[in-house]
């Protein structure tokens, strides 16, 4: 590789470009090495599954009982589980969907990226991974059974 | 000089200039995905928003950050390892040169937060949303 010099002390440029090209082939089989090598990707989303469905329990049952409003057209469920809007809806990267059935279902709130329902359960590195919680609340007066669907896929950038 | 070469002077001057940028982009290339801190970056921006996550209003947590700390300075940076943007629900964690890892948590809290670089420790203090007030982070 380099310099062959000719009888007359002269380079050709050809030999210069050919390094050049050399060069760029052995540095991208590096860099696909390294990355091939390296790259990890730390995976937190059934855990941020659970913490979102443990959220969304808290934010509507109190002390074993419904809390009070959820029925209520206006009950905002983010100010009730803490929740940012912002992240959940505009992201993309979760999904909840609560369901309050007393005998039929009496209220439902779904928000986030809608696809994760048919995603959720299948098996792929790039599909969510979630969470689903089924609560039975008894008393005296009523009964009501909680279905909660709660997913993430937020994996963040690849190192 | 021929008309198909060039001096053997220009040709070498080139081809070292060459071959140094190519050693200086390879080096930078992977330096930072060939050493530990781009793997501790993500695991501890993802550890934190989790701890965020997970937390209440009112309450408050001690994060240990000896080994990142011996980590940033074993890269010589010397910059603020850890910030919490409430602003956008980020966390981000720089632990060499370059832009850090940024990961988003989900809930609304307002995080108050402190890193000790004397104890070693990320403290972080949890608070309803309704009371943010802006500038109150620390680090």
């Amino acid at each position: 590789m380099g310099n062959v010099m000719n009888k007359k002390g002269f380079a050709r440029i050809d030999d210069t470009i050919m390094s050049f090209i050399l060069m760029v082939i052995i540095f991208v089989g590096i860099m696909i090495g390294v990355i091939l090598f390296y790259s990890h990707t730390v995976d937190i989303r059934s855990l941020e599954a659970e913490v979102l469905a443990d959220k969304l329990i808290k934010g509507i049952v109190d002390n074993g009982k419904l809390r009070a409003g959820v029925l209520d057209k206006n009950f905002d469920i983010f100010e009730s589980t803490g929740l940012n809007k912002k992240v959940i809806v505009d992201s993309g990267e979760y999904y909840f969907k609560v369901e309050i059935f007393q005998g039929e279902i009496v209220r439902k709130f779904e928000e986030g990226n809608r696809d994760f329902e048919a995603f959720c359960f299948l098996e792929s590195k790039k599909f969510p991974k979630c969470v689903e919680r089924e609560l039975f609340l008894s008393s005296y007066y009523e009964d009501y059974k909680i279905k909660i669907l709660a997913g993430a896929n937020q994996l963040g950038e690849e190192v | 000089m021929n008309k198909k070469g060039v001096s053997l002077i220009v040709s070498v001057v080139i081809y070292i200039v060459l071959f140094v940028v190519f050693i200086f982009l390879l080096y930078s290339a992977v330096a930072r995905p060939g050493s530990q801190a781009a793997l501790d970056e993500q695991t501890n921006a993802k550890k934190i928003a989790l701890i965020i996550d997970k937390a209440k209003p009112g309450m408050e947590a001690e994060i240990d950050t000896f080994k990142m700390h011996r980590l940033a300075e074993k890269n010589n940076f010397n910059g603020e390892i850890v910030r919490i943007d409430n602003e956008n629900n980020k966390v981000n964690v720089k632990l060499t040169g370059g832009k850090g890892y940024d990961y988003y948590f989900f809930v609304d809290s307002r995080i108050v937060w402190n890193l000790d670089k004397n104890k070693r420790l990320l403290v972080l203090k949890f608070f309803e949303p309704e009371v943010k007030t802006r500038g109150e982070e620390s680090g």
